[in-house]
């Protein structure tokens, strides 16, 4: 079963929409990648997944089922900016977050779920930061917490919006052995992503949008200087480093 | 010189304050945290047509009738900002300033009505301007009481989700958690203490009961509840302090004086705090 199918989502702040028609099926335990020029409606993508914003429409379902259904086997991991770092918080409470979804109204956090935040933490090596406030934390290190913070809900599926913008090298290693063990595990990944030419090491497939969808699937077989052209309507990035302009370009 | 427990009508109204001070501190502060710091403002001054109305129809300053007609018009107003932020492109704080003069200037409208009819017991709803905690008797205080035992008691159950939804509404929704209810039911709680506050420090100084406490409470500490602790001690001593000046100097209002010690307060706090944590850090 598909982790993730959609079927003709658009989505937006306003009618007019930023993000047209997407039509995918993700399968499971892949680690994918979505990519596009600024604005092409990346973030836009992860939030019309989730319904955060005023217009979508559109079908979406998650391991066969509609959201709804699924919130339990979803963790979403926001960009850092998204929030109030000088919120009077420390960083264990904000990991059990993660718990909430299980939790009725009046529940308190169980032993069980401090467990769990604490383990998450340690995954992105921050268990020593679990009473810390946010607010003194550096940006790689707001990050980990974000990522811990959807480890401890314990998800099969995790959409991250950019988790390696403006992060220290320590932090993107550590997110990098975290990807692996996911996958090892079974689970699923989506996160947008800037950087090319990290893209193959880090993931196996690729969503490539400009508004509309321009190609998905495998890298090795989607990601050719054609279709990088369209997704930046021509202005490429550097892509010495990604062997594809030789051999296309010999054509 | 006269204390407050010489007079058992004095005590009415230093309950009345303290209860107030309390709840409008524990109930303000999230609202801050939530950066929406200005919504109790505007539903102080949006409750003031829906009592106004309320009183031409029934000819009443019943306070269950108070409660709810102004519970109706704050709510009006919360959800009209709401609206017209989603339909339109007008940002936050311009639709609050829209929606705050224009409930008040229906209010203003409807009391000057009523100051031309016959009815007897009209006197009273123009204090409601200026609050006038002087005037507190036994019957409100057993209101206040049970309007701060039920805000108190809803922030202390939904406290994580509370915290977790002023942190970061967009995850909370992704955990499937019922946003639009707990929105609902925080707006309700606000609502409430802002009604009972109304006749203590009046429409134009709610916002400096519900807002200055939490603001001199993060000068002292980085946790949740220890800020909500720490404002409401704040409030209880401007509570406390403004009683017993408004007592010993004759026309002296209450209200005024509970904002002006809670401005003292923060004045001290900004300058004492750094001094003491830069002590600690030595």
């Amino acid at each position: 079963m598909n982790a993730l199918t959609t079927h003709n989502l658009s989505a937006g702040y306003q009618a007019n929409k930023v993000l047209q028609n997407i039509s995918l099926a993700l399968p499971q335990s892949q680690a994918t990648a979505i990519i596009g020029p600024n604005g092409a409606g990346k973030s836009t993508l992860l939030k019309g997944l989730m319904n955060l914003l005023p217009q979508v429409s559109g079908e979406v379902s998650f391991f066969g089922e509609p959201l709804k259904k699924q919130y339990h086997n979803i963790a979403y991991v926001p960009q850092r900016e998204e929030v109030d770092w000088d919120f009077p918080i420390c960083v264990l409470d904000v990991v059990l977050m993660g718990r909430h979804g299980q939790l009725k109204f009046w529940q308190r956090p169980s032993k069980h779920d401090h467990q769990l935040a604490l383990q998450s933490l340690d995954k992105v090596g921050m268990q020593a930061f679990a009473q810390r406030q946010i607010s003194q934390l550096s940006g790689g290190q707001q990050q980990r917490v974000f990522i811990a913070r959807a480890l401890a809900q314990q998800a099969k599926l995790y959409l991250m919006d950019e988790p390696f913008a403006g992060v220290d090298i320590a932090t993107e290693k550590a997110i990098v052995a975290l990807f692996k063990q996911l996958k090892s595990n079974q689970q699923t990944l989506v996160c947008v992503h800037h950087d090319l030419n990290t893209l193959k090491d880090y993931f196996d497939w690729v969503i490539m949008i400009n508004g509309g969808l321009v190609a998905y699937g495998p890298i090795q077989e989607v990601l050719t200087l054609d279709n990088l052209n369209k997704t930046y309507d021509g202005r490429l990035p550097i892509l010495q480093n990604l062997g594809l302009v030789n051999s296309e370009g010999s054509n | 010189m006269l204390a407050f427990w010489q007079d058992a009508n004095l005590a009415w109204v230093l309950t009345g304050t303290l209860l107030l001070g309390i709840s409008a501190a524990v109930v303000g502060g999230f609202a801050v945290l939530r950066q929406r710091a200005l919504i109790g403002d505007v539903l102080a001054h949006a409750a003031l047509p829906g009592i106004m109305v309320a009183f031409i129809l029934f000819e009443s300053k019943a306070p269950g009738l108070v409660l709810i007609s102004a519970l109706i018009s704050s709510l009006l107003a919360y959800y009209l900002i709401s609206w017209i932020t989603r339909v339109s492109k007008i940002k936050n704080d311009a639709a609050m300033a829209i929606v705050l003069s224009l409930f008040f200037s229906i209010g203003m409208m409807a009391l000057s009505y009523i100051q031309t009819l016959e009815t007897p017991n009209k006197s009273g709803l123009d204090r409601l301007l200026f609050g006038q905690a002087a005037a507190i008797t036994q019957h409100d205080v057993i209101w206040l009481s049970w309007v701060a035992i039920i805000s108190l008691c809803f922030i202390a159950v939904v406290f994580h989700k509370l915290r977790l939804m002023s942190f970061d509404p967009q995850y909370a929704q992704t955990l499937g958690l019922n946003l639009k209810a707990y929105e609902l039911s925080f707006a309700l709680v606000l609502v409430l203490t802002i009604v009972i506050g109304l006749q203590i420090v009046g429409v134009v100084l709610m916002a400096a009961a519900l807002l200055i406490p939490i603001t001199i409470a993060r000068f002292w500490s980085q946790s949740l509840k220890s800020l909500l602790v720490i404002a409401a001690m704040m409030s209880v001593i401007s509570a406390s302090i403004s009683t017993q000046i408004s007592l010993m100097i004759p026309h002296m209002p209450t209200g005024p004086w509970i904002v002006l010690i809670l401005g003292l307060l923060f004045g001290l706090s900004w300058l004492i705090a750094p001094r003491i944590q830069g002590l600690r850090h030595v």
